[in-house]
Protein backbone atom coordinates (compact mmCIF):
# COMPACT_ATOMS: atom_id res chain seq x y z
CA UNK A 1 0.00 0.00 0.00
CA UNK A 2 1.22 3.50 -1.01
CA UNK A 3 2.43 5.23 1.96
CA UNK A 4 1.81 9.17 1.74
CA UNK A 5 3.80 12.10 2.87
CA UNK A 6 1.06 12.82 5.06
CA UNK A 7 0.08 9.37 6.43
CA UNK A 8 1.63 9.88 9.93
CA UNK A 9 0.02 12.81 10.85
CA UNK A 10 -3.48 11.80 9.51
CA UNK A 11 -5.58 9.44 12.28
CA UNK A 12 -8.34 7.37 10.11
CA UNK A 13 -9.45 5.06 12.98
CA UNK A 14 -12.18 6.39 14.18
CA UNK A 15 -13.59 6.31 10.43
CA UNK A 16 -12.85 2.90 9.92
CA UNK A 17 -14.26 2.18 13.15
CA UNK A 18 -17.03 3.30 12.08
CA UNK A 19 -17.24 1.66 8.29
CA UNK A 20 -16.68 -0.95 10.30
CA UNK A 21 -19.91 -1.41 12.19
CA UNK A 22 -22.57 -1.32 9.07
CA UNK A 23 -21.74 -4.65 8.02
CA UNK A 24 -20.08 -4.30 4.41
CA UNK A 25 -18.92 -6.85 1.56
CA UNK A 26 -15.34 -6.82 1.51
CA UNK A 27 -15.65 -4.90 -2.18
CA UNK A 28 -18.15 -2.26 -0.83
CA UNK A 29 -16.18 -1.63 2.34
CA UNK A 30 -13.13 -1.55 -0.25
CA UNK A 31 -14.93 0.64 -2.56
CA UNK A 32 -15.70 3.27 -0.05
CA UNK A 33 -12.10 3.46 1.74
CA UNK A 34 -10.95 4.24 -2.04
CA UNK A 35 -13.43 7.44 -1.97
CA UNK A 36 -12.37 8.33 1.42
CA UNK A 37 -8.77 8.06 0.72
CA UNK A 38 -8.97 9.88 -2.76
CA UNK A 39 -10.79 12.43 -1.68
CA UNK A 40 -8.30 13.17 1.57
CA UNK A 41 -5.27 12.97 -0.70
CA UNK A 42 -7.19 15.82 -3.02
CA UNK A 43 -8.36 17.87 -0.27
CA UNK A 44 -4.96 18.12 1.26
CA UNK A 45 -3.40 18.60 -2.01
CA UNK A 46 -5.60 21.28 -2.93
CA UNK A 47 -4.80 22.88 0.49
CA UNK A 48 -0.95 22.72 0.04
CA UNK A 49 -1.51 23.78 -3.32
CA UNK A 50 -3.69 27.07 -2.09
CA UNK A 51 -0.30 28.27 -0.11
CA UNK A 52 2.55 27.31 -2.75
CA UNK A 53 3.29 29.91 -5.50
CA UNK A 54 3.72 28.66 -9.05
CA UNK A 55 7.37 27.84 -8.77
CA UNK A 56 6.74 26.09 -5.48
CA UNK A 57 4.00 24.00 -6.78
CA UNK A 58 5.91 22.72 -9.41
CA UNK A 59 8.87 21.66 -7.16
CA UNK A 60 6.32 20.14 -4.65
CA UNK A 61 4.87 18.30 -7.23
CA UNK A 62 8.12 16.73 -8.69
CA UNK A 63 8.86 15.63 -5.28
CA UNK A 64 5.61 14.00 -5.06
CA UNK A 65 5.93 12.11 -8.30
CA UNK A 66 9.59 10.73 -6.92
CA UNK A 67 7.42 9.87 -3.79
CA UNK A 68 10.46 11.87 -1.82
CA UNK A 69 8.75 12.32 1.48
CA UNK A 70 12.10 14.07 2.59
CA UNK A 71 12.32 16.66 0.33
CA UNK A 72 8.30 17.40 0.69
CA UNK A 73 8.63 18.17 4.27
CA UNK A 74 11.70 20.30 3.81
CA UNK A 75 9.69 22.45 1.36
CA UNK A 76 6.50 22.30 2.98
CA UNK A 77 8.43 23.73 6.58
CA UNK A 78 9.98 26.62 4.71
CA UNK A 79 7.02 27.59 2.81
CA UNK A 80 4.18 26.85 4.77
CA UNK A 81 3.63 28.05 8.38
CA UNK A 82 2.01 25.05 10.54
CA UNK A 83 1.92 23.20 7.77
CA UNK A 84 1.43 19.69 9.88
CA UNK A 85 -1.36 21.73 11.75
CA UNK A 86 -3.17 23.07 8.51
CA UNK A 87 -2.79 19.18 7.33
CA UNK A 88 -4.54 17.91 10.08
CA UNK A 89 -7.55 20.59 10.46
CA UNK A 90 -7.94 20.30 6.85
CA UNK A 91 -8.52 16.46 7.34
CA UNK A 92 -10.01 17.04 10.17
CA UNK A 93 -12.91 19.17 8.63
CA UNK A 94 -13.42 16.25 5.54
CA UNK A 95 -13.16 13.52 8.56
CA UNK A 96 -16.39 15.44 10.30
CA UNK A 97 -17.87 15.42 6.97
CA UNK A 98 -17.53 11.65 6.52
CA UNK A 99 -18.79 11.08 10.20
CA UNK A 100 -21.74 12.98 9.94
CA UNK A 101 -22.77 11.01 6.36
CA UNK A 102 -21.67 7.45 8.40
CA UNK A 103 -23.70 8.31 11.20
CA UNK A 104 -26.64 9.05 8.63
CA UNK A 105 -25.95 5.77 6.90
CA UNK A 106 -26.31 4.12 10.23
CA UNK A 107 -30.02 5.54 10.84
CA UNK A 108 -30.50 4.38 7.21
CA UNK A 109 -29.59 0.61 8.10
CA UNK A 110 -31.47 0.72 11.50
CA UNK A 111 -35.16 1.89 10.08
CA UNK B 1 -18.26 -7.53 -13.96
CA UNK B 2 -21.85 -6.03 -12.81
CA UNK B 3 -22.31 -5.02 -9.36
CA UNK B 4 -25.15 -4.59 -7.44
CA UNK B 5 -26.51 -4.16 -4.19
CA UNK B 6 -29.31 -4.27 -1.83
CA UNK B 7 -27.60 -2.93 0.89
CA UNK B 8 -29.31 0.79 1.53
CA UNK B 9 -26.31 2.41 3.81
CA UNK B 10 -23.53 1.18 1.71
CA UNK B 11 -26.16 3.20 -1.76
CA UNK B 12 -26.10 6.40 0.35
CA UNK B 13 -22.52 6.70 0.90
CA UNK B 14 -21.53 5.20 -2.49
CA UNK B 15 -23.65 8.38 -3.37
CA UNK B 16 -22.72 10.63 -2.00
CA UNK B 17 -19.25 10.13 -1.56
CA UNK B 18 -18.71 9.70 -5.07
CA UNK B 19 -20.57 13.10 -5.62
CA UNK B 20 -17.72 14.66 -3.09
CA UNK B 21 -15.26 13.24 -4.43
CA UNK B 22 -15.64 14.40 -8.23
CA UNK B 23 -16.48 17.90 -6.49
CA UNK B 24 -13.15 17.67 -5.23
CA UNK B 25 -11.29 16.15 -7.99
CA UNK B 26 -12.82 18.81 -10.06
CA UNK B 27 -11.68 21.66 -8.07
CA UNK B 28 -8.22 20.29 -7.48
CA UNK B 29 -7.93 20.16 -11.32
CA UNK B 30 -9.74 23.81 -12.12
CA UNK B 31 -7.61 25.35 -9.22
CA UNK B 32 -4.01 24.01 -9.93
CA UNK B 33 -3.64 20.87 -12.26
CA UNK B 34 -4.64 22.62 -15.15
CA UNK B 35 -1.95 25.19 -15.63
CA UNK B 36 0.81 23.68 -13.48
CA UNK B 37 1.05 19.96 -14.03
CA UNK B 38 -0.97 18.05 -16.26
CA UNK B 39 2.19 17.71 -18.67
CA UNK B 40 4.59 16.82 -16.37
CA UNK B 41 5.41 13.56 -14.58
CA UNK B 42 3.93 15.07 -11.43
CA UNK B 43 0.67 15.24 -12.86
CA UNK B 44 0.63 12.07 -13.92
CA UNK B 45 0.60 11.11 -10.55
CA UNK B 46 -1.52 13.66 -8.82
CA UNK B 47 -3.99 13.14 -12.01
CA UNK B 48 -4.08 9.31 -10.72
CA UNK B 49 -4.82 10.47 -7.62
CA UNK B 50 -7.77 12.62 -8.14
CA UNK B 51 -9.39 9.87 -10.46
CA UNK B 52 -8.75 7.19 -8.27
CA UNK B 53 -12.31 5.82 -7.39
CA UNK B 54 -14.52 8.75 -8.83
CA UNK B 55 -16.59 5.59 -11.38
CA UNK B 56 -19.79 4.91 -10.64
CA UNK B 57 -19.32 1.49 -10.33
CA UNK B 58 -17.63 0.59 -7.16
CA UNK B 59 -14.28 -0.65 -7.07
CA UNK B 60 -13.59 -4.51 -6.76
CA UNK B 61 -10.51 -5.98 -4.88
CA UNK B 62 -8.36 -6.97 -7.57
CA UNK B 63 -5.58 -9.49 -6.61
CA UNK B 64 -1.72 -8.89 -8.01
CA UNK B 65 -2.66 -11.78 -10.50
CA UNK B 66 0.68 -11.51 -12.71
CA UNK B 67 0.36 -12.51 -16.79
CA UNK B 68 2.90 -12.49 -18.96
CA UNK B 69 2.21 -9.27 -20.53
CA UNK B 70 1.56 -7.23 -17.51
CA UNK B 71 4.36 -8.61 -15.14
CA UNK B 72 8.07 -9.76 -15.83
CA UNK B 73 7.53 -11.82 -12.43
CA UNK B 74 6.13 -14.74 -14.68
CA UNK B 75 8.88 -14.91 -16.49
CA UNK B 76 10.33 -16.36 -12.98
CA UNK B 77 7.74 -18.63 -12.67
CA UNK B 78 8.76 -19.68 -15.95
CA UNK B 79 12.34 -19.73 -15.05
CA UNK B 80 11.38 -22.25 -11.89
CA UNK B 81 8.92 -24.61 -13.75
CA UNK B 82 11.74 -27.19 -14.82
CA UNK B 83 13.40 -26.64 -11.50
CA UNK B 84 10.32 -27.04 -8.99
CA UNK B 85 8.56 -30.29 -8.04
CA UNK B 86 5.14 -30.57 -9.50
CA UNK B 87 3.83 -32.45 -5.72
CA UNK B 88 4.96 -30.08 -2.57
CA UNK B 89 8.28 -32.20 -1.62
CA UNK B 90 11.38 -31.33 0.31
CA UNK B 91 14.06 -30.28 -2.62
CA UNK B 92 17.07 -32.28 -2.62
CA UNK B 93 20.18 -30.29 -2.42
CA UNK B 94 20.80 -30.23 -6.36
CA UNK B 95 17.67 -29.18 -6.78
CA UNK B 96 17.80 -26.28 -4.02
CA UNK B 97 21.05 -24.74 -5.63
CA UNK B 98 19.55 -24.61 -8.94
CA UNK B 99 16.60 -22.27 -7.21
CA UNK B 100 18.98 -20.37 -5.19
CA UNK B 101 21.03 -19.58 -8.69
CA UNK B 102 17.70 -18.39 -10.38
CA UNK B 103 16.62 -16.51 -6.98
CA UNK B 104 19.70 -14.74 -6.91
CA UNK B 105 19.82 -13.50 -10.13
CA UNK B 106 16.02 -12.66 -9.70
CA UNK B 107 16.85 -10.60 -6.63
CA UNK B 108 20.19 -9.25 -7.31
CA UNK B 109 21.28 -10.69 -3.95
CA UNK B 110 23.07 -13.92 -2.60
CA UNK B 111 19.74 -16.18 -1.99
CA UNK B 112 21.09 -19.72 -0.05
CA UNK B 113 19.05 -22.79 1.59
CA UNK B 114 21.43 -21.95 4.44
CA UNK B 115 23.63 -19.36 5.97
CA UNK B 116 26.57 -20.11 8.34
CA UNK B 117 25.26 -23.60 8.29
CA UNK B 118 21.73 -22.65 9.65
CA UNK B 119 18.91 -23.79 7.83
CA UNK B 120 15.35 -24.67 8.06
CA UNK B 121 13.10 -27.81 7.92
CA UNK B 122 12.34 -26.96 4.16
CA UNK B 123 12.45 -24.70 1.87
CA UNK B 124 9.91 -25.98 -0.69
CA UNK B 125 6.58 -26.10 1.80
CA UNK B 126 2.65 -24.96 2.43
CA UNK B 127 2.09 -21.25 2.97
CA UNK B 128 -0.89 -20.74 5.46
CA UNK B 129 -2.56 -16.91 6.23
CA UNK B 130 -1.41 -15.47 9.33
CA UNK B 131 -3.35 -12.87 11.46
CA UNK B 132 -1.58 -9.36 12.29
CA UNK B 133 0.85 -9.26 15.27
CA UNK B 134 0.81 -6.64 17.84
CA UNK B 135 3.55 -4.66 17.65
CA UNK B 136 3.74 -2.39 20.45
CA UNK B 137 1.60 -2.26 23.91
CA UNK B 138 -1.83 -0.61 23.24
CA UNK B 139 -1.80 -1.79 19.68
CA UNK B 140 -4.78 -2.83 18.28
CA UNK B 141 -5.65 -3.94 14.47
CA UNK B 142 -6.75 -0.83 13.03
CA UNK B 143 -3.73 1.27 13.97
CA UNK B 144 -2.61 -0.99 11.56
CA UNK B 145 -3.84 0.42 8.72
CA UNK B 146 -2.20 2.91 6.93
CA UNK B 147 -5.50 4.39 5.11
CA UNK B 148 -8.93 2.96 4.63
CA UNK B 149 -8.01 1.37 1.72
CA UNK B 150 -5.30 -0.28 3.68
CA UNK B 151 -7.68 -1.26 6.18
CA UNK B 152 -9.92 -3.04 3.92
CA UNK B 153 -8.09 -4.85 2.22
CA UNK B 154 -5.92 -6.30 5.43
CA UNK B 155 -7.86 -5.10 8.32
CA UNK B 156 -10.49 -8.52 8.04
CA UNK B 157 -7.52 -10.67 9.32
CA UNK B 158 -7.68 -9.34 12.35
CA UNK B 159 -4.80 -9.77 15.05
CA UNK B 160 -3.36 -12.54 16.96
CA UNK B 161 -4.20 -12.94 20.38
CA UNK B 162 -1.01 -13.84 21.52
CA UNK B 163 2.86 -12.05 20.91
CA UNK B 164 5.49 -13.08 18.06
CA UNK B 165 8.23 -15.05 18.45
CA UNK B 166 10.17 -11.98 19.60
CA UNK B 167 7.72 -10.47 21.71
CA UNK B 168 6.53 -6.43 20.45
CA UNK B 169 8.12 -4.98 17.63
CA UNK B 170 8.91 -2.04 19.76
CA UNK B 171 8.86 -1.15 23.46
CA UNK B 172 5.82 1.49 23.46
CA UNK B 173 4.26 3.33 20.26
CA UNK B 174 6.79 6.70 20.79
CA UNK B 175 9.89 4.05 20.02
CA UNK B 176 7.76 2.14 17.33
CA UNK B 177 9.50 2.92 14.03
CA UNK B 178 9.23 2.54 10.39
CA UNK B 179 11.41 -0.79 10.50
CA UNK B 180 9.40 -2.29 12.98
CA UNK B 181 6.15 -1.24 11.06
CA UNK B 182 7.98 -2.74 7.99
CA UNK B 183 8.84 -6.02 10.12
CA UNK B 184 5.13 -6.27 10.85
CA UNK B 185 4.14 -5.72 7.68
CA UNK B 186 6.06 -8.35 5.78
CA UNK B 187 6.72 -11.15 8.54
CA UNK B 188 6.37 -14.66 7.78
CA UNK B 189 6.04 -17.90 10.50
CA UNK B 190 8.46 -20.22 10.50
CA UNK B 191 9.21 -23.50 12.19
CA UNK B 192 12.35 -22.44 13.68
CA UNK B 193 11.82 -25.60 16.19
CA UNK B 194 12.28 -27.74 13.31
CA UNK B 195 15.30 -26.61 12.23
CA UNK B 196 18.13 -29.04 11.92
CA UNK B 197 19.87 -28.66 15.21
CA UNK B 198 17.69 -26.00 17.02
CA UNK B 199 17.85 -28.53 20.09
CA UNK B 200 21.59 -28.40 20.61
CA UNK B 201 21.56 -24.50 19.88
CA UNK B 202 18.73 -23.17 20.71
CA UNK B 203 20.06 -19.31 21.96
CA UNK B 204 22.59 -19.41 19.09
CA UNK B 205 19.39 -20.34 16.57
CA UNK B 206 17.00 -17.66 18.14
CA UNK B 207 19.28 -14.55 17.29
CA UNK B 208 20.44 -16.55 13.85
CA UNK B 209 16.42 -16.16 13.11
CA UNK B 210 15.65 -13.21 14.31
CA UNK B 211 14.32 -10.72 11.87
CA UNK B 212 16.42 -12.96 9.48
CA UNK B 213 14.92 -11.61 5.85
CA UNK B 214 13.53 -14.34 3.67
CA UNK B 215 12.70 -14.41 -0.58
CA UNK B 216 9.26 -15.98 -0.48
CA UNK B 217 8.10 -16.85 -3.76
CA UNK B 218 4.99 -18.77 -5.32
CA UNK B 219 6.26 -20.40 -8.23
CA UNK B 220 3.04 -20.67 -9.81
CA UNK B 221 3.27 -16.42 -10.94
CA UNK B 222 6.80 -15.80 -9.60
CA UNK B 223 5.15 -13.49 -7.44
CA UNK B 224 7.84 -12.34 -4.52
CA UNK B 225 8.13 -11.05 -0.95
CA UNK B 226 11.29 -9.94 0.70
CA UNK B 227 9.71 -10.97 4.11
CA UNK B 228 11.94 -11.54 7.51
CA UNK B 229 10.86 -14.05 10.04
CA UNK B 230 9.00 -12.63 13.37
CA UNK B 231 7.41 -15.50 14.43
CA UNK B 232 8.23 -19.15 15.09
CA UNK B 233 4.81 -21.84 13.94
CA UNK B 234 2.41 -22.96 12.33
CA UNK B 235 2.25 -26.16 14.41
CA UNK B 236 2.91 -29.50 12.52
CA UNK B 237 -0.55 -30.56 12.68
CA UNK B 238 -1.87 -28.01 11.00
CA UNK B 239 -0.50 -29.55 7.45
CA UNK B 240 0.97 -26.05 6.88
CA UNK B 241 4.93 -25.40 7.08
CA UNK B 242 4.88 -21.86 7.34
CA UNK B 243 2.56 -18.83 8.01
CA UNK B 244 2.25 -15.37 5.83
CA UNK B 245 0.98 -11.79 7.70
CA UNK B 246 -1.88 -10.39 5.27
CA UNK B 247 0.15 -8.05 3.58
CA UNK B 248 2.63 -11.30 2.32
CA UNK B 249 -0.15 -13.36 1.87
CA UNK B 250 -1.90 -10.61 -0.62
CA UNK B 251 1.58 -10.42 -2.72
CA UNK B 252 1.90 -13.81 -3.55
CA UNK B 253 -1.57 -13.76 -5.19
CA UNK B 254 -2.69 -16.30 -2.12
CA UNK B 255 -4.94 -14.12 -0.03
CA UNK B 256 -8.39 -15.53 -1.56
CA UNK B 257 -9.79 -18.64 -1.30
CA UNK B 258 -7.99 -21.17 0.99
CA UNK B 259 -5.36 -18.77 1.74
CA UNK B 260 -2.80 -21.36 1.36
CA UNK B 261 -0.29 -21.87 -1.00
CA UNK B 262 3.42 -24.32 -2.30
CA UNK B 263 5.88 -21.62 -1.80
CA UNK B 264 9.89 -20.96 -1.89
CA UNK B 265 11.49 -20.07 0.83
CA UNK B 266 14.91 -18.94 1.08
CA UNK B 267 17.31 -17.06 3.19
CA UNK B 268 18.61 -13.45 2.16
CA UNK B 269 22.21 -13.09 2.78
CA UNK B 270 21.99 -8.97 3.48
CA UNK B 271 24.37 -7.86 6.17
CA UNK B 272 24.19 -4.48 5.24
CA UNK B 273 21.09 -4.82 5.75
CA UNK B 274 20.18 -2.86 1.96
CA UNK B 275 17.13 -5.23 0.77
CA UNK B 276 14.18 -3.41 1.55
CA UNK B 277 11.38 -5.80 2.92
CA UNK B 278 8.11 -6.13 0.27
CA UNK B 279 7.11 -6.88 -2.63
CA UNK B 280 9.63 -7.65 -5.61
CA UNK B 281 9.27 -6.78 -8.99
CA UNK B 282 11.60 -8.65 -11.63
CA UNK B 283 14.13 -6.82 -13.04
CA UNK B 284 14.43 -6.54 -16.86
CA UNK B 285 17.39 -9.51 -17.27
CA UNK B 286 15.34 -11.45 -15.55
Amino acid sequence: MHKHFYTHIIEIETIIVELDSLDLSPSQKLHLSHLIDSSLHNVILDAILSELDEIDKKTFIYHLSTNDHSQIWILLNQKIENVEMKIKQTAENLKQEFYKDLQEAKRIKHK
Amino acid sequence: MQFSSKHPPFEYLHKKWTAKHKNLSDNLIDKHLKNVALGSLGGLMLFGGVNAAISNQPVLPIQPHITPTTNKNALLSAELKDKVPDEVRNLNSEEEKKVEEVLTKFLGTPVKASIDGVRLNKTYALIGAEQHLYRYPGDNVFAHAKSTTDWAMYGDSGIAPGLGAWGYFAPSKEQFSEEDEQRERYYIAVQTFLAPGFAENVAKYRDFFKYRKMLVVNPKTGQAVVTDIADAGPSEWTGKHLGGSPEVMFNLGLAEGPRKGAVLYFFIDDPQNAIPLGPVVAPNNI
